[in-house]
């Protein structure tokens, strides 16, 4: 008989675990599956299991999650696993089907959920982690760090391994570690999710925490990451998705204007001429037209991962003084979109402008000279 | 407790990067003017952000520092001025949690004299255990004739102890005695020491003067046999109780006697490579890679878990040992001239000091020590070009205190300067207020971040730790080029090239990157792409001391058509409709056949295989041709396959020739990957523009021949008219409505004749009702043969051992040669014969002969072949197919090159003393004149191996056999006679050319040529002086065409290559038997080209007077003389094995002597016609033989 499909759960509460059991029912009515939960409660197929640690987060995974489900996987042999975080039971059954089948079938050893958000939601993700990891490993990844994930035993395997050497705490990057060893990454839309929020709202803690992990992983995976050839990615993301009309940028411009008058000696220490000039030009437009130019945007967010690298002055500082300049994104973001332009089609002319300045991140990573364009 | 080391792969040290320390010189935290522990932890940061990866420290046990801690008095604790075990264990945590493994010095040759061993040792009675714990004896002349290493301080490697009333054995300084590893005690005491740093999680051990271990009389007392058993013991506990650990052996020794200490992966995990370094130095004073590629070239394979470690310079002198005595005088003019700079056998200067503080020159060094096979080996202070002191005594100069900053010591200890263990460096250009850590930290254009970047890019790529090295060969040899290739796991390749420029003047330089063809360098410190590489010769221009790193990518998808010759090109849409919908048949049955017959005559002499340049084609006709279908294709570029035409060409000077042609038809993006030289025609198709090419080019064509050798099938031989046929068939089948093999020949036949005389195909004016009686009723066609039993056909077949391979990419050979060779992977070589002769081709009879009869060794193994069946049966041999021998060159370059730094080397010497001789098979073995031996470097051993593996193959082709064309047969007086008469013809032949030419001539050629003329009556008599005596030895089966281009050298030996024979000649005259002795004559003269051919490219480069010139000329002919005699020894003593193959000896000199008239007769005739300038080198050769 087939091994079962795994489907490990964080802890939820009774209604939503109500739920999600009769979702899951309902997306594998001939697959057998075991479901394993840190909950107390009574279900066909369920197994409740005593976490050796606490879950440190809920609205990303962990190495703690991974670690977890590892264990799970070595008392109970599975053909796949499914790990659903925080607020899975908004996922329908549909969506748990198309996340699983591509690993149940053999065709990846990671799925990755392409979720359909609400607008402006997960512009961190938008702005910084897709184009990013995209431009860098190459594989499809709209959401990198998504809540759900499907995996092959070996995927997973890989995955705790690397958790194993870290704090439980600690956010990994599945995407880049799978591409890394050679496994394949597919990505299937899900449609509509309910995303957890982070328990601190505070941008530049939020931001610090999730860059200081990303970019650690990349500097982990140079090797990788500069030989990996990227290839152009279908977009899976909703194109259609409506952004909200007559947005409030003025505190996001004034907070950036702010900043170029604050922050201009960190910046100059991290950020080319070419690139200060850019935003001098910037912090002088008025607010109706504020436009950070994609390519911009893409030098800005490698030259900050470059001066990560090289420790130019302390990383959490950098990366605090990478705020103001998110903000304008988002200023950029929000006005473009309110001029008609899909979300989506910004997010992929952003990445695409990742994409396109790659060699500038190889260039300058690999021979980090100050005199620089 | 035992505690783990740091690293996680069992190979770390391949990727790793070492940073040599001397404790005492980092830095200094308790302010006493002595580096410490507690110092160097605060720096492990500086290291870290440096990007080294393992830190090897020099010996820091208590010791009386006479030889800077190499004398230890304690094994097991730290001297107090370094600090205490417990900082020790700090720094050895710290580095660890920054990811950096640890090494130690583990000195176990001999201790100090203070050790308490010794002190004990001296006390005790002889023959006592604490006696022998040394190596004592009661006379110094034990060991006799063993070399002194430290020249400069002592005089003998005993010293006499008046305490113990015996002489000591030191094989370094004489406060070192050596320890008495015969002693088992002293094993266990090692151990015992070993196993202290070990448990405390010390990652890597140095071993410190391993050759000297063990001593025996009679030998060097170095590299003895029982050394290996004392390492192995070692390792053995190593690998049993440890995991991830590593031992370095110091063995100052050439390559091949350093190769025992890696043993079969159970001794050392690395060892340097002394040898590579001052040989680097070289290379760039020169100016010429040879001393480079040279020491690589001896550099034997190590055990795949084993390491080279490789360095620009360390703690001791730049040894000189490993040089030639000329070398030596060289590197010491060059690079010390005051003699304050030398010491022992070596220079005390570090690298920037020796390069001038020149930042190129620095920079240039440290590429080649990032990107060369082996772990690079920093020495501390060169990242930033810190200088030395040659004032201070012993090695001290280069082991001054590390410069931090401008502050006062350098900031490497806050004492009074006067306290510093050695002053820090304070001249003008390297002291500490310019040349610093902190001032290059804010300095982003240092030499400390160059460095830094350098390091951090080389980790990047696994394949410099990994990888394999090849070294390409320019024609710049300024130029050092090469290419690192690692395999990875998943089957995929990480391929570097690496070129250096080591001039100090910007250079060119073309690369033949062939097998690299549609890769696209990427160079790698700036990610900037460069050009797709194709088949033509790379072209790269370096500036002074440039170096480039190129990453080989795949290129971009797209590409542009290549831009054809417009006399070329040729709008026929119909030929390729013809092509398109009948396939070859149809293409050569209508206008195809035309175009053809119209491009070849102008194609074929711009081909590099096409042998009748000069002379003028007066008709071209393809005779024949076979279909190799899209059915036998791995990946086909059309829907089409390939042909292959058999031409047959007359030229206006009444011969002919037969040639073969593979042809292609390629469409689309593909076009891009067409060579354009190899564009017979460009045609217009439906789709777009079209190429009729030479298939060589397509893999696709290539697999297809290979797959017909592997499944020994055949294909069928088709006429022009037989396409004509099968067209108007297949017309006439499509017209009726009726399948093609209904339709009968007769019934055809009008199409037929029609396409024959039309050379079109137009199917709408074919009778849709043909008058089927009177068509079957015409007589005399016969239908294209299906039967491939006994019809013409070209067919593949392989020997019984034959293992047909996995699926091997393929490749063309960039050589100009006048056949095509196909490499399949790294095994197989198919070699397609482009011009064809009837009969059986003698490179296949030899080849097979050697390999399924004889079993010699030294050939590529002949595998099998493809062989054309005419209708009389008699075959051709088309393509052979045999194995592909890895090597390092041919003979011929090779020569080329030693002889290269032979005249670099007498350049400056007087002429030589010693007469040159003429070689004779008669001479007794004879000493190499001295000042000869030590300039020729590994030629004169080269053609001593090649002398023996000549006579080998004579030996392999006289096994004795039943097949006639190899059994051997006696020389016969009608068969010299024959010999004799056949030279007659080329002295006469020869002479009249010379003589025709003569008013041409100037000064001193003109006056040789005459007297080469006077000698007319004298040639005729040399010629048939091999008539005079009663005839004795054998005819074989021989080379036929042998010289230096036809070895090829792999692993320090020779393989022997292509059994063609001499193009010139008729096969029938190429597969008779002759004298053995014939080929022997063809190598002497190759040696006489090369030796010539090498002065004539040396004086080129350097001008010489008359007087100079006249002196490079006597060491050319001394040079040849002794080679010659090398090998005429060598031949003569192996040939013994079979003493009938061989003449009498003076009936054999003559008919050497015979064979070397025809030949060199035979050469002048060539470049009177060719080369007018090299006319000299044969005219000399015909000159020495009749006087």
């Amino acid at each position: 008989m087939d091994q079962p499909l795994l489907i490990h759960l964080v802890p939820l509460d009774h209604e939503a675990l109500t739920t999600l059991l009769a979702n899951i029912a309902e997306a594998f009515p001939t697959q057998p599956y075991l479901v394993l939960t840190p909950d107390q409660h009574e279900a066909p197929n369920l197994i409740p299991y005593t976490p050796t640690s606490p879950y440190p987060s809920t609205f990303t995974l962990t190495a703690a999650d991974f670690l977890a489900a590892n264990q799970q996987l070595a008392l109970h042999p599975a053909q796949a696993i499914l790990q659903l975080g925080a607020g899975a039971d908004s996922l329908s059954p549909a969506a748990l089907a198309a996340l699983a089948h591509p690993v149940l079938t053999g065709a990846a050893d990671l799925t990755l959920p392409c979720y359909d958000l609400p607008p402006n939601a997960g512009l961190v993700n938008s702005a910084i982690l897709f184009p990013l990891i995209r431009a860098l490993i190459g594989t499809p990844s709209r959401f990198p760090l998504a809540l759900d994930l499907a995996l092959t035993p070996r995927a997973l395997a890989r995955l705790a391994a690397t958790a194993a050497r870290t704090a439980p705490d600690t956010i990994l990057w599945p995407p880049i570690e799978c591409a890394a060893a050679a496994f394949t990454v597919t990505e299937v839309s899900v449609g509509h999710r309910a995303l957890p929020a982070p328990s601190n709202q505070d941008l530049t803690e939020i931001l610090t925490l999730i860059l200081t992990s990303l970019f650690t992983e990349i500097e982990l995976r140079a090797p990788y990451w500069q030989r990996a050839r990227t290839a152009p990615i279908s977009v899976q993301g909703n194109p259609g998705a409506s952004a909200l009309p007559n947005p409030d940028i003025n505190p996001m411009v004034e907070s950036f204007r702010l900043a170029y008058t604050n922050l201009q000696e960190i910046w100059s220490l991290v950020l080319p001429a070419q690139s200060l000039l850019g935003l001098k030009r910037l912090s002088v437009t008025p607010a109706t037209s504020f436009l950070l130019p994609d390519s911009l945007w893409a030098r800005i967010i490698y030259d900050f991962l470059l001066a990560f690298r090289l420790r130019t002055i302390n990383r959490g500082h950098l990366l605090g003084a990478l705020t103001p300049l998110y903000l304008a994104w988002v200023a950029s973001h929000l006005l473009q979109t309110s001029h008609g332009t899909p979300p989506e089609t910004h997010i992929e002319a952003t990445a695409k402008a990742f994409e396109v300045d790659k060699p500038y991140l190889v260039a300058r990573w690999r021979w980090p000279d100050r005199f620089t364009p | 407790m035992k505690k783990p080391g740091s690293a996680t792969d069992p190979l770390w040290y391949k990727d790793a990067v070492i940073y040599e320390i001397h404790v005492r010189a980092f830095a200094d935290a308790n302010n006493d003017g002595i580096g410490d522990f507690p110092g160097l932890l605060s720096r492990l940061d500086y290291l870290q952000d440096l990007g080294v990866t393992c830190l090897w420290l020099l010996p820091f046990m208590p010791s009386p520092l006479r030889d800077d801690g190499y004398d230890i008095a304690d094994y097991t604790s730290v001297n107090p001025s370094y600090g205490t075990l417990a900082d020790f264990k700090l720094f050895l945590d710290a580095a660890h949690q920054r990811g950096m493994q640890v090494m130690i010095e583990l000195v176990i040759n001999h201790t100090s004299d203070q050790h308490p061993w010794f002190q004990a040792a001296r006390l005790a009675p002889p023959g006592s255990p604490e006696r022998d714990m040394y190596v004592w004896s009661d006379t110094d002349k034990l060991y006799e004739g063993v070399r002194i290493i430290f020249t400069d301080t002592e005089k003998s490697n005993w010293t006499w102890d008046d305490t113990a009333k015996q002489f000591y054995w030191h094989r370094f300084f004489s406060h070192q005695p050596d320890l008495n590893f015969d002693n088992p005690r002293v094993m266990e005491e090692v151990l015992k020491a070993m196993r202290f740093w070990l448990d405390m999680g010390v990652d890597a051990l140095r071993l410190d003067a391993i050759p000297y271990l063990i001593e025996r009389d009679g030998t060097s007392c170095e590299n003895v046999p029982e050394t290996h058993v004392m390492i192995k013991r070692i390792r053995e506990v190593i690998d049993a109780e440890y995991e991830d650990r590593l031992i370095l052996a110091e063995a100052n020794m050439w390559p091949a006697d350093v190769r025992p200490y890696f043993g079969d992966g159970d001794e050392c995990h690395m060892a340097f490579h002394f040898p590579l370094m001052p040989r680097i130095y070289m290379a760039i004073r020169q100016e010429d890679r040879l001393p480079i590629t040279d020491i690589m070239a001896q550099t034997p394979e190590i055990p795949e878990s084993c390491q080279w470690g490789i360095f620009l310079r360390n703690h001791d002198e730049l040894t000189l040992e490993m040089v030639t005595d000329d070398e030596r005088d060289y590197m010491n003019l060059a690079y010390a001239a005051d003699a304050r700079m030398r010491i022992n056998v070596g220079i005390r200067r570090r690298l920037a000091p020796l390069v001038d503080n020149n930042r190129a020159r620095i920079q240039l060094l440290n590429s080649l020590l990032l990107s060369f096979p082996g772990t690079p080996i920093m020495y501390y202070g060169d990242e930033i070009g810190m200088g030395d002191n040659i004032y201070l005594g012993d090695r001290n100069g280069v082991r001054t205190p590390m410069q931090w900053n401008s502050d006062r010591n350098a900031g490497f200890s806050r004492c009074d300067p006067a306290r510093l263990y050695f002053p820090v460096i304070m001249d003008p250009v390297y002291g500490y207020q310019v040349v610093n850590v902190e001032s290059q930290l804010t300095d982003q254009s240092s030499l400390l971040h160059w460095t830094r970047n350098m390091i951090a890019l080389r980790k990047l790529f696994q394949v410099f730790g990994r990888g394999t090295l090849t070294f390409l060969h320019p024609e710049n040899r300024k130029i050092l080029a090469y290419i690192r290739d690692l395999k990875r796991d998943d089957g995929t390749h990480e391929t570097v090239l690496c070129v250096a420029n080591l001039s100090r003047f910007a250079q060119p330089v073309a690369l033949d990157l062939t097998p690299y063809k549609d890769l696209m360098p990427v160079e790698m410190l700036g990610y900037v792409s460069f050009p797709k590489i194709t088949l033509t010769p790379y072209p790269l221009s370096l500036a002074p001391y440039a170096f480039l790193w190129f990453e080989l990518q795949p290129a971009p998808a797209q590409q542009d058509l290549p831009i054809l010759p417009p006399d070329h090109t040729q709008a026929t849409e119909q030929i390729t409709l013809d092509l398109l919908t009948k396939g070859w048949a149809g293409f050569l049955a209508g206008q195809g056949a035309d175009l053809l017959h119209k491009v070849l005559p102008d194609y074929l002499p711009r081909q590099r295989w096409f042998g009748a340049k000069s002379r003028t084609i007066q008709t071209l006709t393809i005779t024949h041709y076979v279909e190799l279908h899209p059915a036998t294709l791995l990946t086909p570029s059309s829907t089409i396959g390939e042909a292959i035409l058999f031409l047959h060409i007359a030229y206006t000077d009444a011969t002919t020739d037969q040639y073969q042609l593979p042809i292609a038809y390629t469409t689309g993006d593909s076009i891009g990957q067409v060579p354009p030289a190899t564009i017979l025609a460009t045609l217009q198709s439906p789709t777009g523009p079209a190429v009729l090419h030479d298939a060589t080019t397509r893999e696709d064509f290539r697999q297809s021949l290979l797959a017909l050798i592997t499944t020994q099938s055949s294909v069928p031989l088709h006429t022009l008219k037989a396409a004509a046929e099968e067209v108007a068939t297949t017309i006439v089948a499509a017209h009726t409505d009726r399948p093609a093999h209904d339709i009968t020949p007769t019934e055809a036949q009008p199409l037929t004749d029609k396409i024959l005389q039309t050379h079109t195909i137009e199917p709408q004016r074919v009778d849709p009702q043909p008058d089927n009686k009177q068509l079957w009723g015409a007589p005399g066609h016969a239908a294209p043969s299906r039967d491939l039993g006994s019809s013409p056909s070209l067919s593949g077949t392989h020997t019984p051992t034959y293992t047909p391979p996995p699926t091997h990419p393929s490749r063309l050979s960039s050589a100009e040669q006048s056949n095509t060779n196909i490499f399949f992977g790294g095994d197989l070589l198919l070699k397609l014969f482009r011009r064809l002769q009837p009969g059986l081709n003698p490179d296949v009879e030899i080849g097979r002969f050697l390999t399924e009869t004889a079993h010699f060794e030294r050939v590529p193994a002949y595998l099998g072949a493809l062989t054309l069946t005419s209708t009389t049966g008699e075959p051709t041999t088309t393509a052979m197919l045999q194995q592909l021998i890895p090597n390092e060159g041919d003979g011929w370059q090779n020569t080329l090159e030693e002889l290269a730094r032979f005249y670099e080397s007498v350049a400056t010497s007087r002429p030589p003393a010693t007469p040159a001789t003429p070689p004779t098979l008669l001479d007794p073995d004879q000493p190499i004149p001295e000042e000869l031996a030590s300039h020729a470097g590994l030629s004169l051993k080269a053609a001593a191996l090649l002398g023996r593996r000549t006579a080998e193959l004579h030996l392999a082709l006289a096994t004795p056999t039943d097949n006639p064309a190899f059994a051997a047969e006696p020389n016969t007086s009608a068969t010299l006679l024959a010999d004799a008469q056949r030279i007659d013809v080329q002295i006469n032949l020869t002479l009249d050319a010379l003589k025709a030419q003569l008013p041409t001539f100037k000064d001193l050629l003109a006056d040789t040529a005459a007297q080469v003329l006077t000698r007319r009556i004298p040639l005729f008599a040399a010629a048939h002086s091999i008539t005079a005596s009663i005839p004795s030895g054998q005819r074989i089966r021989i080379h036929g065409d042998y010289h230096l281009g036809q070895i090829l050298i792999n692993h320090n030996d020779f393989t022997i290559l292509d059994f063609e024979g001499e193009p010139a000649k008729t096969l029938a005259q190429r597969r008779e038997k002759q004298s053995p002795l014939k080929d022997v004559a063809g190598m002497l003269r190759s040696f006489s080209y090369a030796a010539y051919a090498a002065l004539d490219a040396y004086q080129q480069r350097h001008p010489t007077t008359p007087a100079a010139s006249q002196g490079l000329d006597a060491w050319a002919t001394l040079w040849q003389s002794a080679v010659s005699r090398q090998f005429l020894q060598a031949y003569r003593t192996t040939i013994a094995a079979n003493p009938s193959l061989l003449p009498e000896p003076t009936q054999a000199q003559s008919l050497l002597n015979a064979y070397l008239l025809e030949k060199s007769l035979y050469e002048l005739l060539y470049e009177l016609n060719n080369r007018p300038t090299w006319v000299r080198i044969p005219l000399a050769g015909i000159l020495a033989l009749s006087t």
